[in-house]
């Protein structure tokens, strides 16, 4: 937005109005400082050295060039919510508390997503079948700890902080504040990112629901499916029962089309392509209460078999149903100069391509559009950004790369059966990110520095680590009821006998007496039995490759030593070595057949191992940074930049 | 009609949108309590509003006399009819102005402007058969989607971006969109001509040679005042509403 569009506007609207408090007040009392982090998740320096080593990467050469580049130390385990809560608080995990993508509560066994919670209201009023919330109730956040830049807002220094990872719901407002909620951000089913899939295809009708679900649907001679699309539940209703809208859609086999209509919207989307932004509206109360939501249709196929995806429905940003950022107009002030956009979290459809919903080229036209989203809010951000801090998060490396390592890892079982012609994905994703790094440094000056860091890199994963199973096969874990070993949540156990279970992706779990609900180990014995652990994962071998799946087992209170740990933390964090991960199969308490097996998703690279393989990028434009920097260290480095005058420094 | 208000509303194209539409509401609230002072017996009134008051103030004063609270009352209520009878006259006049006033609005202020970044969808209408002749290049804007043909019935749908405001295809005699200028009527389909077309479908063109009727989902536009998003309609509403109460008072009209 111009300058001169911008003050017009400001004079229209008090939402301007505040932002121009924000972004353009006066410096009086401040240092005036400007400082662009650009936050791009997973983006790893082998690879970013290549890169820049092919003339990829012009602009972040030019800026290594006239600053710093270095290796920066990620978190233990190396996980996306573990690395950015690191650096938010700059703490380490016994302080902010999240250890993991999934926590389990001991009392009950049960899994849940480490970063946020929806809490019931305390009290509702009920009235026939409605159930009208009282108090209490909400959102919220489970990260802790104090926020890096609660320092600067305090100072009166202006904090822009965009698609911010492990921070939904948002902050309160602060009139030196802008927030824009990023990875944890769920979709408006209250999921990471939950698909539907329409098909007439009998082959493509599953039980899986991993990732998102598929709905059978029937052309009755006349062309026209009729499609039920599900909506979050409604918890006004008794039962909670889940809202639903449905949509027609008209396929022409000639012209391989189908025609959406939607309420009084229409659509016409041929094969191969996406449609722009929909919008649905769910009545949770008649028209009193709407629940509204975006989502995007692809149409991959309309002949012999229709096949038709939509996206996991997206918290609409400019009528959230769930706060998104803060203040509230903000998500709606970006929509409106940018247009729709992602709101999830995890935007990139991986689940989508692991369930064959997608093949590569499906999935790269999808992740293609979440990066151009991505490209125009990082414009208009940038367009309005005057003074203090604008951090801005890019996701497409990372679970680009994830989707795309077999392509350049001949080692990959999948490198085989993976087009050549996809070997050029990841550089190409990585050329992107440096077209944003240019646009920033296009405002550098004598009172504006760069950083474009990382959380973590990456490595291959190439075979898969049955924890459990392991555990099982070690007779650290008893399997009573054989026949279940692949049902989740440990229903082939029989705990009386088991002394450790795994859970997520790098967590290792005692099953202590008095803090699981059927823990057997008494805590005298506990340091023995993790000594004991880790001599056996750390001398685990690979039948196959011969290699040591398992580098090193990390025992929490060695770790951090002097912290108390919450009841919800791991024991232990299995650091994987190069080219391994846990199986999917261990993260939610699953024993398939086979110890390690060779990794046949198309998510075929991984940073969820040892964190000394996979440590993040540091790129600055000043020639003076921290020694062997990490991440718990970038929140206060970035205080110090922009409160140099007051003495911050 | 439309060539009369493209006249009338000449002095606010030149205004940013939002603004136009909050002027022409004000001046059409104006308007519209200057055709009810015209067209109302204001006399009648004005002394049915003061019987209304006296009875209400007795009704305060003899609350102790039931009989009489219930009298009065009686007379109140049989008043508030003769009232909303006086109202009806002047109302019914008002309401057509009004209607074509905001018809006219919203074939203005109601829609986005075409353009590449904002693809709609069309849906032809064919009257006795599909044409042969399959949809080429269009003159103008961008065909996005194939054309899907609704199997048993005469109906085709396309999706489309404009170009400098309007989508056209003169083989087919279809246009839609608008110059692009503030305050000028965007064309959103085809009908067949006729008064009510007129009226109070001005977004609505003369159908082409074989065509029903052509209807388009073009992305619909919220203006942001005070921090909240309005349609169209809430600003003239509201706004229109607002000046009309003002205009009462400057110009002591009796409501």
């Amino acid at each position: 937005m111009k300058r001169r569009d911008f003050l017009k506007k400001a004079i229209l609207t008090p939402a301007a109005l505040a932002a121009l408090s924000v972004g353009c007040g006066k410096t009086t009392g401040r240092s005036g400082k400007r400082l662009i982090v650009l936050g791009v998740d997973g983006m790893d320096p082998n690879l970013l050295e290549s890169f820049i080593e092919r003339g990829l990467m012009p602009n972040t050469k030019r800026l290594m060039e006239m600053g710093s580049f270095s290796r920066l130390g990620t978190s233990n385990p190396p996980q996306s919510p573990v690395a950015w809560s690191n650096f938010i608080t700059g703490a380490p995990p016994p302080v902010h508390g999240i250890f993991d993508f999934i926590h389990r509560d001991p009392a009950t066994m049960l899994p849940y997503l480490s970063t946020s919670e929806v809490s019931p209201p305390d009290s509702t009023l009920n009235l026939g079948k409605l159930r009208l919330p009282v108090s209490g109730g909400g959102v919220n956040l489970l990260r802790r700890g104090t926020p890096f830049w609660n320092t600067l807002m305090d100072k009166g220094i202006p904090v822009t902080m965009v698609k911010l990872p492990v921070d939904f719901p948002p902050p309160a407002a602060n009139k030196n504040g802008l927030f824009l909620s990023g990875l944890g951000t769920p979709d408006i089913r209250g999921s990471q990112g939950s698909f539907t899939f329409f098909t007439d295809d009998p082959r493509s009708i599953s039980d899986n629901t991993g990732g998102g679900v598929v709905i059978p649907v029937r052309d009755y001679g006349d062309g026209c499916y009729t499609c039920r699309v599900d909506g979050p539940e409604n918890s006004l209703i008794e039962g909670s029962p889940t809202m639903s809208v449905e949509i027609k859609a008209w396929a022409d086999r000639n012209s391989r089309a189908v025609r959406i209509d939607m309420g009084n919207d229409s659509i016409v989307i041929g094969e191969k392509q996406w449609s722009p932004w929909m919008r649905f509206s769910f009545p949770a109360l008649g028209p009193l209460s709407t629940v509204h939501a975006i989502g995007r249709f692809y149409l991959k196929e309309v002949t012999p078999k229709l096949k038709l995806y939509l996206s996991p429905l997206n918290i609409d940003p400019e009528n959230p149903a769930l706060p998104i950022s803060s203040p509230d107009w903000y998500s709606r002030d970006l929509a409106e100069e940018a247009g729709l956009f992602y709101t999830q979290g995890f935007p990139e459809d991986t689940k989508a391509l692991s369930r064959g919903i997608f093949d590569d080229d499906d999935y790269l036209s999808q992740a293609d559009i979440v990066l151009e989203e991505r490209m125009s809010l990082f414009h208009s951000v940038l367009s309005r950004y005057r003074e203090g801090l604008l951090f801005f998060y890019f996701t497409s490396l990372d679970l680009n790369v994830h989707m795309f390592y077999r392509s350049m890892d001949p080692a990959s079982p999948l490198y085989g059966t993976t087009d050549p012609g996809f070997s050029g994905v990841i550089a190409n994703f990585y050329s992107r990110i440096d077209i944003a790094v240019g646009e920033a440094m296009e405002l550098l000056d004598d009172r504006t520095e760069i950083i474009l860091l990382s959380d973590h890199g990456f490595a291959p994963f190439r075979r898969s680590f049955n924890l459990n199973s392991f555990l099982a096969a070690e007779g650290f874990a008893d399997i009573s009821s054989p026949y279940e070993r692949n049902r989740d949540m440990y229903a082939c156990l029989d705990w009386s006998k088991t002394g450790a279970y795994g859970l997520g992706l790098n967590g290792l779990y005692i099953n202590q007496a008095g803090r699981e609900k059927d823990g057997v180990v008494a805590i005298a014995d506990k340091k023995n039995l993790m000594e004991n652990l880790k001599a056996s994962l750390e001398g685990a071998v690979d039948p196959l490759t011969g290699n040591r799946p398992v580098k090193n087992l990390f025992i929490l209170e060695d770790l951090y030593p002097g912290f108390e740990m919450p009841p919800w933390a791991p024991d232990m964090l299995v650091g994987y070595s190069h080219g391994y991960r846990a199986s999917w199969e261990t993260t939610l308490g699953a024993f398939p057949e086979g110890v390690i097996t060779d990794n046949m998703d198309p998510w075929s690279g991984t940073h969820c191992i040892s964190p000394d393989i996979c440590p993040g990028s540091l790129v600055t434009s000043m020639k003076t940074i921290p020694v062997n920097p990490t991440l718990t260290e970038m929140g206060s480095l970035i205080n110090a930049i922009l409160t140099e005058e007051d003495g911050g420094s | 009609m439309n060539a009369l208000f493209d006249l009338l509303l000449k002095p606010f194209q030149s205004l940013n949108p939002v603004w136009g539409l909050m002027w022409i509401s004000a001046l059409t609230g104006i308007l519209m309590i200057l055709v009810f002072k015209k067209t109302s017996n204001q006399q009648a009134i004005s002394r049915l509003r003061k019987k209304m008051g006296s009875r209400a103030l007795g009704m305060l004063l003899f609350l102790e006399s039931p009989p009489t609270v219930l009298k009065l009352a009686f007379g109140l209520i049989t008043d508030n009819f003769i009232y909303l009878w006086h109202l009806l006259k002047p109302m019914l006049i008002i309401t057509i102005p009004f209607v074509i006033i905001a018809s006219q609005l919203d074939a203005r202020y109601s829609r986005k402007h075409l353009s590449a970044d904002n693809p709609s969808t069309a849906t032809v209408f064919w009257e006795n058969s599909i044409p042969a002749e399959e949809f080429g290049k269009p003159e103008a804007g961008i065909l996005i989607s194939p054309v899907v043909t609704i199997a048993d019935s005469l109906e085709q749908s396309f999706s489309f971006t404009g170009s400098n405001g309007v989508f056209v295809y003169d083989a087919m005699g279809i246009r839609l969109g608008s110059s692009g200028s503030s305050g000028s009527i965007l064309v959103r389909g085809a009908e067949k001509s006729g008064i009510i077309q007129a009226l109070f479908r001005p977004w609505n063109a003369e159908s082409p040679p074989g065509v029903l009727k052509i209807h388009s989902h073009i992305q619909g536009i919220h203006y942001i005042i005070l921090g909240g998003r309005w349609s169209w309609f809430a600003v003239f509403l509201v706004f229109s509403s607002l000046w009309a109460i003002l205009g009462a008072v400057v110009f002591k009209v009796k409501v």
